[in-house]
């Protein structure tokens, strides 16, 4: 009971309520996956009258056992253990995430240049127009663009906005318990859809003692993460094959991620380090046909700085003098996270092992290609350019940046940001979603979340999340009407 | 531009290239040593100037 309210707080925790397989209600919209994407979509369609089905797989708190069905194998380059990049329980990853928000770029929806597969089907105003209820909802102000400032042609300092974090969870756990519009089921685990051609009736889901129960609904939205929204359509696929959407769209393929490196170490100026952030602008990606990259600078401890002033001086005697000035900070870790360009080879695929609902657990098949190493070398040189014109310090890079090795394994790798894999598109060669989210093939079946990106950026990927399903809450409302 | 311009052109960055390597000096890649003289050394990227 919440007391201090005098009502009830209600979920549907189908492990222990055995008479939910009588519940008749027919929902205007089942979703599936109570994270960052699933809880705002459903508060949202609340607010517009919606009867909302809110399906979680896992409970109020972290379990193993509901953490087992994120387990899964890595393919190709080194990459984190699938089940600690993500979470299993209500609020989903937003229950570890760090609250770094910044947007795409108007650029993000311009790189038809590149290559059909980049082109976004809507445009940088049709995401624009819901930063300020999503920045609202991550209790950030919508400050971005006006703190950037070009250093010079290619090179700009940008700002990130950081949420406190809002953890989904508990920051909206009574407001769900307490709507009346809004039911929310826990350990309700996704094993199957009914329905007729194109059309989802119903979804089976089932608890963690063997029962199961089906939910019916009108429409039906997967917002279970940038892995598991892909897993599911394969696996439907294998089930039902083009049953309810069509199997002949690229489903889990460009699956994208953000690369993240210690790129080497630095001697340099107060300037620089007075902003942290660093990114190449939108005229040098569009000149040197790269993508987004972010470059970071991080303070060392004085030893560490110390030895590296010291190598400097070994190295260039000359120009170690010279920095030496009241403006002289210390020694800092060079570090970048870049976009990584959308390639039909890097994807989720079935493996043939099993969970404990039968569904077969994800491959991940992910691997850098060409252009992101361009794209990082690339910057890194216009970011060196901007400290040599300036003599505001000297870089020492790492090897394998400057040979052209191997990435190293023993890495931050990635920023378990996963992206693509039911991705956005207007042709169904190169997205699994149109514009509005819906499945091709299907009448009813919608993606929320990060899969739905046809490029990443070089940003973090929570603020987009919720704009995009904002505008798919509007997309809804408005087909409804 | 005459055969000749080219020919020196890739004799000088012959020379500059075997003698940075010589001395231990490794350029960053051709074209930056060219156009903005910046060499590296123990992985440090560096000016001309700065040893």
């Amino acid at each position: 009971m919440d007391f201090k309210k005098g009502r009830p707080l209600i979920f549907y925790d189908i492990n222990n309520s055995l008479d939910l397989s009588k519940d008749n209600q027919v929902y205007d919209t089942c979703i599936i996956g109570a994270g960052a994407a699933g809880i705002t979509l459903a508060l949202d369609l609340e607010k517009k009258g919606f009867k909302v089905a809110l399906c979680e797989a896992g409970n109020f708190e972290y379990s193993e056992i509901s953490q087992d069905s994120y387990k899964g194998k890595i393919a190709a380059d080194p990459y984190l253990p699938l089940d600690t990049a993500r979470l299993r329980f209500l609020g989903g990853s937003t229950n570890h995430w760090a609250g770094w928000c910044r947007p795409f770029e108007s650029i993000d929806f311009n790189r038809g240049y590149m290559g059909e597969h980049f082109r976004w089907p809507i445009a940088y105003a049709d995401i624009f127009a819901y930063r300020d209820r999503a920045c609202e909802i991550l209790e950030i102000p919508n400050k971005f663009e006006a703190n950037d400032r070009n250093m010079t042609k290619d090179i700009k300092k940008i700002d990130f906005q950081f949420s406190p974090p809002v953890r989904f969870g508990s920051k909206y756990k009574n407001i769900l318990a307490k709507s009346d519009n809004i039911k929310v089921f826990l350990n309700a685990n996704l094993v199957g859809l009914e329905g007729t051609k194109g059309n989802i009736t119903s979804a089976k889901f089932m608890n963690y003692k063997n029962k199961s129960i089906f939910i019916k609904s009108k429409k039906f939205i997967f917002s279970m993460g940038g892995i598991e929204n892909s897993r599911f359509l394969l696996w439907f696929s294998r089930l039902y094959g083009n049953k309810f959407f069509k199997t002949s769209t690229p489903i889990g393929e460009y699956w994208m991620e953000h690369p993240h490196f210690t790129i080497g170490r630095a001697i340099v100026n107060k300037t620089v380090l007075k902003y942290p952030f660093y990114a190449t602008t939108q005229i040098a990606q569009k000149d040197l046909n790269i993508l987004g990259c972010g470059l970071r600078v991080e303070p060392l401890e004085h030893s560490g700085a110390k030895k590296l002033f010291n190598d400097l001086m070994c190295s260039a005697p000359s120009i170690s003098r010279k920095l030496i000035n009241p403006d002289l900070v210390c020694g800092v870790k060079f570090r970048s996270a870049w976009e990584q360009a959308p390639e039909k080879n890097n994807k989720i695929l079935l493996s043939e092992e099993k969970d404990n609902f039968d569904v077969n657990r994800p491959i991940l098949f992910w691997k850098k290609n060409n252009i992101d190493r361009t794209t990082l070398v690339d910057s890194i040189n216009r970011f060196n350019d901007w400290i040599l014109m300036k003599n505001l310090g000297r870089i020492k890079l790492e090897d394998w940046v400057l040979n052209n090795e191997e990435y190293p394994e023993k890495d931050e790798l990635a920023g378990y940001h996963h992206m693509g894999g039911t991705r956005m598109h207007n042709s169904e060669e190169y997205g699994v979603v149109d514009k509005n989210c819906k499945v091709y093939g299907s009448k009813n079946l919608y993606m929320a979340g990060s899969s739905i990106f046809t490029t990443g950026g070089y940003n973090n990927p929570t603020l987009p999340i919720i704009q995009l399903t904002l505008r798919l809450a509007d997309h809804l409302v408005s087909i409804t009407n | 531009m005459s055969k000749n311009f080219f020919s020196s052109r890739r004799k000088f960055l012959k020379t500059i290239l075997l003698s940075s390597i010589l001395i231990g000096v490794l350029p960053l890649s051709l074209s930056t040593l060219k156009s903005k003289k910046i060499i590296v050394k123990d992985r440090w990227i560096l000016r001309k100037e700065d040893l």
